[in-house]
């Protein structure tokens, strides 16, 4: 009881927990504002009491897919989200309403899926529980894990930001934001729309998916012990996504800061 | 002739059969096979489905708590609500056994799904 409390909780709140050390740390950290904390926290607990009571409904809907379709319409959300509004402060433009929006809708969908979830799970386990001494020490060791964790990796990216090292945080920015897409191929093939039947490699060996190290490093950069052709894929896909928003953007800047007659004018 | 309000349920109407057409196809296509769990046990606790073919697999919770169907070897994990069904595809699978449990009841709630025969179908 005790290992399956810490592996839940470092499975969805360690997650959840690393996108906001992303966000203050580096990409965001305008987001640490009480108000702004506040209005999430509002917007959230709605949205997780909202999936929680209904899930169960939904999950018969759709011929038994509905769950994974509104988990997989929340997670093109989150991706859409992040990418749109990091594009737009990594270009020094966090001031724009669109990136309060966008940081909003994608990080309390991101609370929704994640609490939701996690409710399901701890009250499950909770109602199993004789003792619930190990649930209390459980949960506090799993909180003191992904503390530590996240302590280590808000410096490690404030050491990097002030090195000036942004094309390497940029890099697993952008492999974080793919990792987070990638998560709808498991629910999409559950729901038979994508096959996932064989697996690239088998590295379960190495480290297994539900093993503490799994979930750190799927937390991460979306380790998957036994990845099909179509998680890869999404996953490059999110990444070199992420680099073309880039480009895009600084050439839609770049052409919107030049002189419209650009011809030099020589000194008389 | 239509009013906008009639002309906006119809494109309702429409835009959920379309939502709800794929789903249907798929159902008619695949083969079904159907696991009960009750009292924190899967009935039946082996199920046998052909290899190389993609199956859907029907979980019905009769219990009153919630459970996790988990398989590592099928790489599937769905949490089926009590009193109500669950549906998972799985394959196409080559032959061999794999298991699956609850992740609530992991000693009592065990079952295999037997894969056998060579019929190729893609």
């Amino acid at each position: 009881m005790l290992i399956n409390i810490v592996v839940l909780v470092l499975r969805d709140l360690l997650p959840l927990a690393v996108l906001f050390v992303w966000l203050f740390a580096y990409i965001y950290p305008a987001l640490l504002n009480i108000k702004k904390l506040a209005w999430l926290c509002v917007i959230s607990c709605l949205g997780v009491s909202l999936l929680f009571n209904f899930a169960p409904v939904m999950s018969e809907y759709f011929g038994g897919a509905g769950l994974e379709l509104a988990l997989v319409l929340l997670t093109i959300i989150i991706y859409l989200s992040c990418l749109v509004a990091s594009i737009f402060t990594l270009n020094e433009r966090s001031h724009l309403l669109v990136v309060k929006l966008c940081f909003m809708l994608g990080l309390s969908s991101f609370i929704v899926i994640k609490g939701a979830n996690f409710l399901i799970y701890f009250l499950g386990y909770l109602a199993r529980s004789a003792d619930n001494s190990s649930v209390i020490l459980g949960v506090a060791l799993a909180l003191g894990i992904t503390f530590s964790f996240c302590i280590l990796l808000y410096f490690t990216l404030s050491w990097c930001r002030l090195r000036g090292w942004e094309k390497l945080l940029n890099f697993f920015w952008a492999i974080y934001l793919g990792s987070l897409l990638a998560q709808i191929v498991p629910m999409l093939a559950q729901i038979d729309l994508v096959t996932d039947a064989i697996p690239l490699w088998d590295s379960r060996w190495l480290m297994a998916d539900k093993s503490e190290y799994g979930h750190i490093f799927k937390a991460l950069v979306g380790y998957e012990a036994t990845p099909s052709l179509s998680y890869l894929l999404i996953y490059l896909m999110a990444i070199v996504l992420f680099y073309l928003a880039m480009l895009l953007n600084k050439y839609v800047t770049n052409f919107n800061h030049e002189p419209l007659n650009s011809t030099k004018v020589e000194p008389q | 002739m239509l009013t906008f309000r009639g002309k906006i349920n119809v494109s309702l109407w429409l835009g959920l059969q379309l939502m709800v057409l794929p789903f249907d196809a798929l159902a008619t296509n695949i083969p079904e096979f159907h696991l009960t769990l009750e009292n924190h046990l899967f009935f039946p606790a082996e199920i046998e489905v052909p290899a190389n073919k993609k199956v859907k697999l029907i979980i019905y919770n009769k219990d009153d708590v919630a459970e996790e169907f988990d398989s590592f070897d099928l790489n599937r994990e769905k949490m089926i609500f009590p009193k109500r069904k669950s549906t998972i595809y799985i394959g196409p699978l080559p032959p061999g056994e794999y298991h699956f449990f609850g992740e609530y009841n992991p000693n009592m709630a065990t079952g295999k799904v037997v894969v056998k025969g060579g019929s190729n179908v893609n």
